[in-house]
């Protein structure tokens, strides 16, 4: 019995990592996460084969294995300048993807610079397994690894799909269009 | 008698620390005088089961060129590249690939650890995501003096996942082993391959 309890007590104990991890700060498409230093809202999510930009003069094209996310999102710093670099595309089964490190010197792309009480668009852009589109969360904190920190979970719901059951997944997606500046 | 029998106990009882400490020490020393186990050998196109990654060689070959997928040479350095299909088996994006292929010495000179770059953009360093497969290059930099091989053999070396690490309690891969060797053909340039051993 009392090794049974013990046992339990062990099992269940919440670890360090768990203890100090980030704090969710919910939202989902179309209403606002209120994290400590920002508020953020998502306006779209559309779905790409292809990314395309320019850089330096000329047109960059970027292929993926999987397809293109592209997040577009309206945010706000809340009572300073802040610096927010990090979001995790997390699939329905947990599975999480960084922001892709391949888009480069292309508009409105992180970091984004958010200042109090002047709102704007950014964009977050992943390379993701089509299989995890539908039920994703979208992960935003100023850091990389944010400890009893709050981080913004957005959920991904209630994308337009089409008949597959999909959204619509369009064959290239231009960086350049202006998404950005509200 | 009994006084005798007392007494072994007794010096045995004390002394228990150390025969089993000598006992283990002796076990340990039987097993690592045993041969190693052979590793298991495969060639291009083979699928490797690597921990955090699903590894398929692709093709090697070498080259004399300034820049090689992204990665800068010094004057005189040549590359030594292996090409691979590397899938992320683990949850979370990653770069943990540095040490994954571990070159055996080439032409007796011992070599540093590979510059990995994506083929698909000659990209080095790339971040590869959660299930999907990209062909990447490892570059290794040889300097001259290295003679070329015609053929390559590279270990394959994987983590093991453990859920709770012993320092912090956290989850993580850990403890490096090799789980099998690469053989293969190194294709050579015309101009290098008048020089080739």
């Amino acid at each position: 019995m009392a090794a049974a309890v013990l046992f339990a007590m062990q099992r269940s104990t919440p670890r360090y990592q768990d203890l100090t991890g980030p704090i969710p700060a919910y939202g989902n498409i179309g209403k606002a996460a209120s994290t400590r230093l920002f508020d953020i809202e998502v306006e779209r999510v559309e779905f790409a084969r292809q990314l395309v930009g320019k850089r330096f003069g000329g047109e960059t094209r970027h292929e993926s294995a999987g397809v293109w996310a592209i997040v577009t999102a309206r945010m706000v710093a809340r009572s300073r300048s802040v610096n927010v670099t990090h979001a995790v595309w997390e699939g329905p089964t947990g599975l999480r993807y960084e922001l892709s490190d391949r888009p480069e010197f292309l508009p409105d792309l992180p970091p984004h610079t958010l200042e109090p009480g002047l709102p704007q668009r950014g964009r977050f852009v992943f390379e993701i397994r089509p299989d995890q589109i539908l039920g994703a969360t979208l992960l935003v904190s100023e850091g990389p690894f944010p400890r009893l920190d709050s981080e913004a979970h957005v959920a991904l719901n209630a994308l337009p799909t089409a008949a597959d059951g999909l959204p619509p997944i369009a064959e290239a997606f231009d960086l350049q269009q202006a998404g950005g500046r509200p | 008698m009994r006084v005798a029998f007392g007494k072994l106990r007794a010096r045995l009882a004390a002394g228990i620390g150390s025969t089993i400490a000598v006992c283990a020490a002796t076990v340990y020393g039987i097993l690592g005088a045993a041969p190693l186990p052979a590793v298991t050998g495969y060639t291009a196109g083979s699928r490797i089961e690597a921990g955090q990654w699903l590894v398929i060689p692709r093709r090697a070959w070498v080259s004399e060129e300034k820049k090689v997928l992204g990665v800068r040479l010094q004057e005189g350095e040549r590359a030594l590249v292996v090409e691979a299909d590397l899938s992320n088996r683990t949850q979370a994006s990653t770069r943990d690939y540095a040490k994954l292929l571990k070159l055996q010495s080439v032409g007796g000179v011992s070599v540093p650890d590979p510059e990995v770059a994506l083929v698909r953009e000659a990209r080095p360093l790339p971040l590869l995501h959660p299930g999907l497969a990209e062909r990447v290059a490892f570059v290794w930099k040889l300097p001259a003096s290295a003679v070329l091989p015609t053929s390559l053999e590279a270990d394959v070396v994987a983590k093991t996942y453990k859920p709770v690490d012993n320092l912090y309690g956290t989850p993580g891969w850990f403890n490096p082993r090799v789980v099998g060797r690469i053989t293969m053909a190194v294709e050579m340039t015309e101009n290098l391959a008048g020089r080739a051993s």
